[in-house]
């Protein structure tokens, strides 16, 4: 109970620093985030880096998000997969930026990410489906239970044809969460 | 014991308070802009493959500012209709200048298209500005960029860009729901349904899926095709006007530090719940289950 209670106050501090998301997207399930992926990977956040992209009035912020891989779940990356977004803070700089709906990251948690190229010949990859895509794993402390929990997904979600939805994306298992990419990439 | 950590992780994981707030990227402040004037300009090419939304449009922030006039220390208002490409199709925030407008961008394209495959704007994330497209996922309808300044939570820019690329957007006051394909004389995508509540985000709220009454707050995350509801602005997102921009003072921060959190509540900065009472539940709902489990035994 001990190890029970420290992953589920770990999880929650966790959550208190979710800035929550805004935007309006379509829902996927996790069918439809593997299917639309190149790439489905496990890791951990090795870096969260912010910069300026553009000159004068097109000036924007992106954030440059590389995630060391552990274990890939669908498609060939790298050992380190680069995940580039919109948004962002730039260091020293008292500038942030928010694009509502983007899947946030922090160095040193562990993810599950389904991402997808940015072209068919980048290198770097968008989230897919925007923070639908990220889920954060967390574990207990003696390390036997692992989980995998959907970012904080405040976006509106709409079907294909317009009609709300309620995301069904919910905690679950890691194990339960690899079986299903595992499958669904074989359907 | 699995299942008993996913039923707690669930539980501090769906928060849904009268109003919520957008907060700086380290959680300490949340989004406002400073008392005065905001001005919103749209891009001049408006919506040029589906209707006309200039007035929609307008119908949207004067609905916020209806409030505010009553109750708030904000003037919203709109400015001349901008041309393209620089500045009327431009996201971003320029430190360098005092235009930074706050656009107004129906786009026509999806990147994908518009933009030559292996361009390096794909990688940088601007092909938007760049080639005047949708750079986001093709399945997302609108989405709103704001900028603001990370030691005090102010806002200095907000620009919002609508999928006019792959969604039917529509004007028409009131009328049967489109179905897929057929777009005249029917409601698809509300212009001003949307816009309502993406001049929500502008200044500062995020979602929350309070509902009360049958009325849901126009912050609401659900949306439907043909839905025109979010046009009227719910009482609980006037009230986040008054709490925040208070008539005739500052506008208020919410500080997340203990001390400070009282006068943050009195303010109505976050309603109940609260960031803080998440984890405090999650204890809660752990020793519930525990307890009974034993009582069982």
């Amino acid at each position: 109970m001990k190890s029970t209670l420290r992953t589920v106050l770990a999880v929650s501090f966790a959550l208190w620093g979710f800035a929550v998301n805004a935007t309006i997207t379509r829902v996927q399930d996790l069918d439809a985030l593997t299917r639309d992926s190149d790439v489905v990977v496990r890791g951990t956040v090795q870096s969260v880096e912010s910069s300026w992209v553009g000159d004068g009035p097109q000036k924007s912020i992106v954030t440059r998000v590389r995630v060391q891989v552990a274990e890939k779940l669908k498609g060939e990356t790298g050992s380190v997969a680069e995940i580039v977004q919109p948004g962002g803070v730039i260091r020293d700089s008292d500038i942030g930026q928010i694009v509502h709906g983007m899947a946030e990251f922090q160095a040193g948690e562990e993810v599950v990410v389904f991402l997808k190229k940015h072209a068919p010949s980048a290198t770097t990859f968008a989230v897919t489906g925007m923070a639908q895509g990220k889920y954060t794993v967390e574990r207990s402390s003696d390390g036997k239970d692992a989980f995998a929990v959907p970012s904080v997904m405040d976006a509106a979600l709409v079907d294909g044809d317009g009609l709300p939805v309620t995301s069904n994306a919910k905690p679950l298992e890691l194990r339960e969460l690899r079986q299903r990419v595992r499958a669904a990439e074989t359907k | 014991m699995p299942a008993l950590i996913l039923a707690a992780i669930v539980a501090v994981t769906t928060p849904s308070d009268p109003y919520d707030r957008n907060r700086t990227i380290d959680g300490k402040h949340c989004l406002w802009w400073p008392a005065g004037s905001v001005v919103y300009n749209q891009s001049e090419l408006g919506n040029p493959n589906g209707a006309t939304p200039f007035d929609a449009v307008t119908a949207s922030w004067q609905s916020w500012q209806a409030i505010q006039s009553g109750c708030g220390n904000l003037t919203l208002s709109e400015g001349p209709r901008l041309p393209g490409p620089i500045p009327g199709r431009i996201v971003g925030y320029d430190q360098g200048s005092n235009d930074n407008y706050n656009v107004v961008i129906f786009r026509q394209r999806l990147c994908s298209i518009a933009a030559p495959p292996g361009d390096p704007c794909f990688s940088n994330q601007n092909c938007n500005n760049q080639y005047d497209c949708w750079g986001n996922a093709s399945n997302t309808i609108g989405l709103t960029t704001t900028t603001y300044r990370v030691s005090t939570g102010e806002l200095l820019d907000a620009d919002i860009e609508f999928n006019a690329a792959t969604f039917h957007f529509t004007t028409l006051q009131s009328g049967p729901t489109c179905t897929p394909g057929h777009y005249t004389g029917c409601i698809a995508t509300d212009v001003q349904n949307t816009a309502t509540h993406e001049f929500g985000h502008s200044l500062g709220l995020d979602h929350t899926s309070y509902c009360d009454g049958g009325v849901c707050s126009v912050m609401n995350p659900n949306s439907s095709l043909g839905e025109i509801s979010k046009r009227t602005i719910d009482p609980w997102s006037s009230a986040f006007v008054c709490d925040v921009y208070p008539k005739g003072r500052a506008s208020l921060d919410c500080i997340s530090s203990a001390a400070s959190s009282v006068s943050a509540s009195k303010t109505g900065c976050t309603s109940a719940p609260g960031p803080f009472a998440w984890p405090l539940l999650a204890l809660w709902v752990l020793g519930l289950r525990a307890r009974r489990s034993s009582e069982l035994h």
